[in-house]
């Protein structure tokens, strides 16, 4: 069952008994939460996510609960909590949707090593995968966005998720969070875009989430075969322009923002080997949007 | 050297990427750092004798494959403990 085909009343009644469970790519979900309003957003962006019916048995049990304090009264907070640990410190209570999205993200790099997790964004389109690998501040994230909103699937913002041996990018779909002026930019970009508010001055700046496009969802359990290693960077006054990155230079770098390939040892490395030998790999440089998408549109056709 | 099974190896045009199975540490590799790793894996040489066969390979490349050269470069692969380097 997707979750807007349900009443936001029945959602937040879910969050509050702790019956709300989320499919979420390869990962079961489970959230518990009695905060105002939330479920009200989660449905805006993930709508055409599966609901699942909760078995008890998840990857991650989460819960976002107002902790008892004081200072409930005059700043109110919001905790994170999984397996009932608080791994870090409260946010503003308004800010509860953040906080669970990062840590969701926080939960998947720390336990998911069933996986390869490279620090990447995968898009796909005309049955190619193209990884975005790049460090924040590198423009991935808005890049990513106006890939999705022309059109390509989305597999992760994120995560690049490949099974050590196997060789197809796994999706896990999220919200695209966009920072400052990126809000605008894609905002003007892409009018018909979906997003949640602004949640000003968070330790990341001022955030916006993006609904993942209806069809990268529904597609969400569907592999994709990685074809292209393409390292992005906002280059301001720069020509979309792609130059081939020798292959043991592109291993090292993809390597190296991974989120685990050390502690998966040699599985790790015949893993990134294997997915450069089957992918060309490039540096590319843009400013312009418009032709950073055309550019990457031109390499799948 | 280390021994070959404690090595894996991918190799990509003149560079190569390799996992140290003993330190689940990964290097890149220029081709002459690879090419005398290979050579040292077949057997034991001294500089002089490294050095000549680096000059075979290598002689009509930019790499010159000088005895200073070389010896730097085992330096550097006795630090990573990818070769053991025996006096006399």
């Amino acid at each position: 069952m997707k979750l807007n085909s349900l009443p936001c009343s029945k959602l937040a009644a879910l969050l509050a008994a702790g019956e709300f469970v989320l499919r979420m790519g390869p990962f079961f979900v489970q959230l518990k939460a009695d905060i105002d309003d939330l479920a009200e957003l989660i449905q805006r962006l993930y709508g055409d996510c599966q609901l699942e019916t909760p078995t008890g048995i998840s990857d991650f049990h989460l819960r976002l609960s107002k902790p008892r304090s004081l200072r409930r009264f005059y700043r109110p907070q919001a905790r994170f909590l999984v397996d009932g640990h608080s791994p870090f410190a409260a946010f503003p209570l308004d800010h509860a949707f953040p906080l669970f999205e990062w840590g969701l993200n926080w939960c998947v790099a720390s336990y998911s090593h069933q996986f390869l997790m490279l620090h990447s964004a995968v898009v796909e389109k005309n049955g190619k995968a193209v990884l975005l690998p790049a460090w924040p501040g590198s423009g991935k994230s808005t890049l990513c966005a106006a890939l999705v909103y022309r059109g390509w699937r989305l597999l992760s913002d994120e995560f690049g998720l490949i099974r050590p041996g196997s060789d197809a990018m796994i999706p896990f779909p999220r919200c695209i969070p966009l920072k400052n002026e990126s809000i605008a930019i894609l905002s003007d970009f892409a009018p018909e875009a979906v997003s949640g508010p602004i949640f000003p001055r968070t330790r990341k700046g001022d955030v916006a989430h993006f609904k993942p496009p209806t069809e990268s969802m529904q597609r969400s359990t569907e592999p994709a075969t990685p074809r292209f290693v393409i390292f992005p960077r906002y280059t301001p006054g720069q020509r979309a322009t792609l130059r081939p990155l020798a292959g043991a230079r592109a291993f090292m770098k993809l390597a190296g923002n991974a989120f685990n390939y050390e502690l998966l040892g040699e599985s790790g490395f015949r893993t990134v080997a294997a997915l450069i030998h089957a992918c060309d790999t490039c540096l590319f440089h843009y400013d312009d949007l418009d032709q950073a998408v055309q550019t990457l549109d031109s390499l799948v056709e | 050297m280390a021994a070959p099974e404690a090595l894996c190896w991918e190799h990509w045009d003149e560079e190569s990427v390799l996992f140290d199975r003993r330190s689940s540490q990964t290097h890149l590799l220029t081709a002459m750092a690879a090419e005398c790793l290979l050579l040292l894996q077949k057997e034991d040489m001294n500089l002089e004798q490294l050095a000549e066969k680096m000059g075979e390979r290598f002689h009509s490349t930019p790499q010159q494959a000088t005895q200073k050269q070389i010896g730097q470069l085992l330096l550097t692969l006795n630090e990573l403990g990818l070769v053991i380097t025996v006096s006399g």
